[in-house]
């Protein structure tokens, strides 16, 4: 690569992280299509940092300050923020390596904050900032560069071309930023790389890729923060890759308090990985898709748009076929430390089609959710398949779960005969046509045509696109389009758990499976049995989950790991909340920041970012009941094939309701299914809001803002304009 | 009607039909619960997983069949 044109440059003192925070923050404005740059450094307050924690909490706090009420995806004003929080980067605990990107979605209108692993986060963190705040629009296609051990800020000229994709801009970084090492190794390994690829361009579903180097398969790997368009907003910002350099890492670099016990927790979790992993979830060797059988066991695995949850041929896309594809007995944790070791990848893999036809690459995953998105939920049961589908969808940008449910939609829309091959250009985009569903993730990604186009901004903008431009019936695709919020659903079934309608449904930024997973918990565990029950997990389990993303951790050694003794130790939903790992998270916070919180704390910490998105999304214009809608197909059957795949199971379930199913037709007994379930769901929002303290509107109330020290001016501002007496609840 | 009552097992509050000699892991097969990251009680009492399969379940029991939650 020839040598980059600079820009602009500025210069830093790289504050050092005490306490696991710099309390700092890089601000770069890349103006408004002008040329404009400006580098800032903010100081955090210490009653910012109590009030956010850190991470996501960060972002949000710091996006509130950025924007207004008016502010679109598109406009300068939107921001990126990455952050990583008070224990990201630490390494004597598993899975600490994660950042979190907060901005206005493309896809949702409103904020959206979305996780990665790779090494990113830590490595800005290490060159002095908390948070790394991007804004504005570039006048020309940039690359930006953090050096860390320089404490420099640099603007480049991009040199790719709008047709480049992620791993040939993260390969060629990696390569260009490591020049001068004389340990060319350790020096890619020194360097993170965020980029999306060219479907940036016009999809609202692109993520962004943040790199690490592995150094024993001498290639750069990619971690997505797949969901809710960052990547889109990247790319319109002019941003063709962010890049940061930091060569020193140790265990101490976040200045931890107390690192004798930082050390010993660590080393209790990396044994019960050693000793346990093989007999639990077996993440070291095939990660998340584990799951792949065990969902479609109990049903839970979406098959077809979501129709079905068991397909017979499951043993084509079991655990065991992925353990064989992916290389075995490799370190490939995504941070240092992660014994866990979940990020698995497919070697030499020999690409069948696409640009990067006959070329031999590594694939990163896929992971469960992907197995599914680019498996299952179209109809397809073929690996290889799945693995060049999901490396394309990492190269172009695309979320996979995003990229999955649309297809799932479309083709359901063409096997109903809303759509046919005149607004498909020609593609027989039917459930399993593999060829077809490839070439429209190419076309997808090049913006072909029209079609191309508009089925990669997701469900939510096809549905007005296909009803206005072929006049296909809106009705029907409102009842199977699996979308929230404008976000496509994640990768379960969700339709016998009522709380995970909920789980999906009932969430901050639309359905994704990171608040709450109930399924196992309500639906065949039994142990929500009351709208009480169920509103109680809706209300803990986002609330300790959102924890993660606010101090820099990943949820899966949370309970994808667990002591020996966890399931005879703590009965019941006890068990669930693994409470000796949460004892770990109490004790390793402790141990990195020298403050002393309870498992309590924890909760609170939580919900005040919580509730202060919520509130932001209301300033935002949504935030309200009417943005928590759950389509058809999330509640049952739509179709008399989807009854009639569980006759007696869904006949079952009219009785449990009160309604003989004897003498209706199928459809009957799906509409009055539909009407019981869809009387549920409202019974189920009501709980819900009250147990959060909303009000019946799904606001947050005064009391609740005030409770949680949350009630600034501006927070107060906002909710007043909306708060109504007769949302109130009565009691 | 005692003796019909005694036939079955209650397995997370629902009915399920209870043979002489069935253990927890005939259960499990028997429901399909295959995921491996699973608690089993009976009468208020855990089961350790190494001993599923030689668990027998006593008629009448109350069986609670915990799955716990794992990925993404």
């Amino acid at each position: 690569m020839e040598k980059m044109k600079l820009l602009a440059q500025w210069t830093y003192t790289p504050k050092p992280i005490h306490r696991g925070y710099t309390k700092e923050v890089c601000l770069v404005d890349l103006g408004n299509r002008d040329g404009k740059y400006r580098f800032e450094t903010k100081t955090l307050s210490d009653e910012f940092v109590e009030r956010f924690t850190g991470g996501r909490g960060f972002g949000l706090g710091l996006l509130w300050e950025a924007v207004n009420e008016n502010t679109k995806w598109d406009d300068p004003e939107n921001e990126i923020i990455i952050s990583g929080g008070p224990l990201c980067g630490i390494t004597q605990y598993p899975g600490a390596g994660k950042c979190y990107s907060v901005f206005l979605s493309p896809a949702t209108k409103q904020t959206y904050a979305s996780n990665a692993g790779g090494y990113f986060g830590p490595l800005i963190k290490f060159s002095g900032f908390d948070s790394f705040e991007l804004r504005g629009i570039a006048d020309r296609n940039v690359i930006i560069f953090v050096d860390g051990d320089q404490g420099k800020v640099e603007i480049y000229e991009s040199p790719f071309s709008p047709k480049d994709n992620s791993y040939t801009i993260t390969d060629e970084l990696h390569d260009y930023f490591s020049a001068e090492d004389e340990d060319r190794e350790n020096g890619k390994r020194a360097i993170s790389v965020v980029s999306t690829g060219q479907a940036a361009a016009h999809s609202y579903i692109c993520g962004m890729n943040f790199s690490f180097y592995d150094l024993r398969r001498k290639v750069a790997r990619l971690k997505q923060a797949g969901r809710g368009g960052g990547g889109t907003v990247l790319r319109h910002k002019g941003v063709h890759a962010l890049v940061v350099k930091k060569r020193k890492v140790t265990g101490v670099e976040n200045d931890p308090a107390d690192l004798a016990t930082l050390q010993q927790v660590g080393i209790k979790l990396h044994k019960e990985i050693h000793d346990y992993d093989d007999v639990q979830c077996k993440m070291r060797k095939v990660g998340t898709a584990h799951l792949n059988e065990v969902m479609n066991d109990y049903h839970l695995l979406p098959v077809n748009n979501y129709k079905f949850g068991q397909h017979p041929d499951i043993n084509n896309i079991h655990s065991d076929v992925y353990t064989s594809l992916f290389t075995q007995g490799l370190p490939d944790g995504c941070w240092y430390g992660c014994s866990l070791s979940c990020a698995k990848a497919a070697d030499n893999f020999e690409l069948k089609t696409g640009p990067w036809k006959g070329k031999k690459v590594t694939v990163d995953g896929p992971e469960y959710e992907t197995a599914a998105s680019l498996g299952s939920v179209i109809g397809i049961f073929d690996p290889k398949w799945t693995i060049e589908a999901n490396f394309y969808a990492d190269h172009y940008g695309f979320d996979t779960i995003s990229l999955g449910t649309i297809l799932a939609f479309l083709a359901e829309c063409y096997e109903l005969g809303l759509i046919n091959k005149d607004h498909t250009g020609g593609l027989e985009l039917t459930f399993g046509n593999k060829d077809a569903m490839m070439e429209m993730i190419h076309r997808m990604a090049e913006g072909t045509d029209e079609f191309a186009v508009a089925a990669s901004r997701g469900i939510r903008y096809l549905k007005d696109f296909l009803s206005e431009k072929y006049g296909a019936d809106r009705k029907v695709m409102e009842d199977i389009g699996m979308e929230g919020q404008g976000l496509e659903v994640s990768q379960y079934r969700c339709q016998e758990s009522i709380a995970q309608w909920g789980g999906y449904f009932l969430t901050l930024k639309g359905p994704q499976h990171d608040e709450a997973w109930l399924i196992f918990m309500d639906m065949v565990n039994k142990q929500l049995p009351t709208f009480e029950d169920k509103a109680e997990a809706l209300y803990y389990f986002p609330n300790f989950r959102l924890w993660f993303s606010l101090v820099g951790l990943c949820k899966l050694p949370w309970n994808d790991i667990e002591p020996a003794d966890n399931h005879i130790r703590y009965k019941g939903i006890e068990a669930a909340k693994v409470p000796e790992h949460v004892q770990n998270y109490v004790d390793i916070f402790n141990a990195v920041t020298g403050k002393n919180i309870t498992k309590e704390d924890i909760i609170t910490q939580s919900e005040k970012v919580y509730n202060f998105e919520r509130v932001f999304n209301l300033r935002m214009g949504k935030g309200t009941r009417e943005w928590h809608n759950i389509p058809a197909r999330g509640l049952g059957p739509v179709f008399e094939d989807e009854y009639m795949a569980r006759p007696d199971y869904f006949d079952d379930k009219l009785r449990e309701a009160g309604i003989d199913p004897q003498g209706l037709s199928v459809k009957e007994k799906i509409e009055k299914l539909q009407a019981h379930r869809r009387a549920q769901w409202e019974k189920l929002v009501d709980a819900v809001y009250k147990r959060r303290g909303w009000n019946k509107n799904g606001i947050p109330t005064l009391e609740t803002v005030k409770r949680l020290g949350i009630d600034t001016p501006e927070v107060v501002e906002v909710l007043k304009k909306h708060l109504r007496p007769e949302d109130e609840w009565d009691n | 009607m005692g003796q019909l009552m005694d036939s079955f097992i209650t397995v997370n509050g629902d009915r399920h039909p209870w043979r002489e000699g069935m253990t927890v892991k005939d259960l499990l097969d028997e429901k399909r619960f295959t995921f491996r990251m699973i608690a089993v009680w009976i009468d208020d009492r855990p089961v350790e997983r190494d001993r599923f399969d030689s668990t027998p379940i006593p008629k009448g029991a109350k069986v609670q069949v915990v799955h716990m939650i794992s990925g993404g």
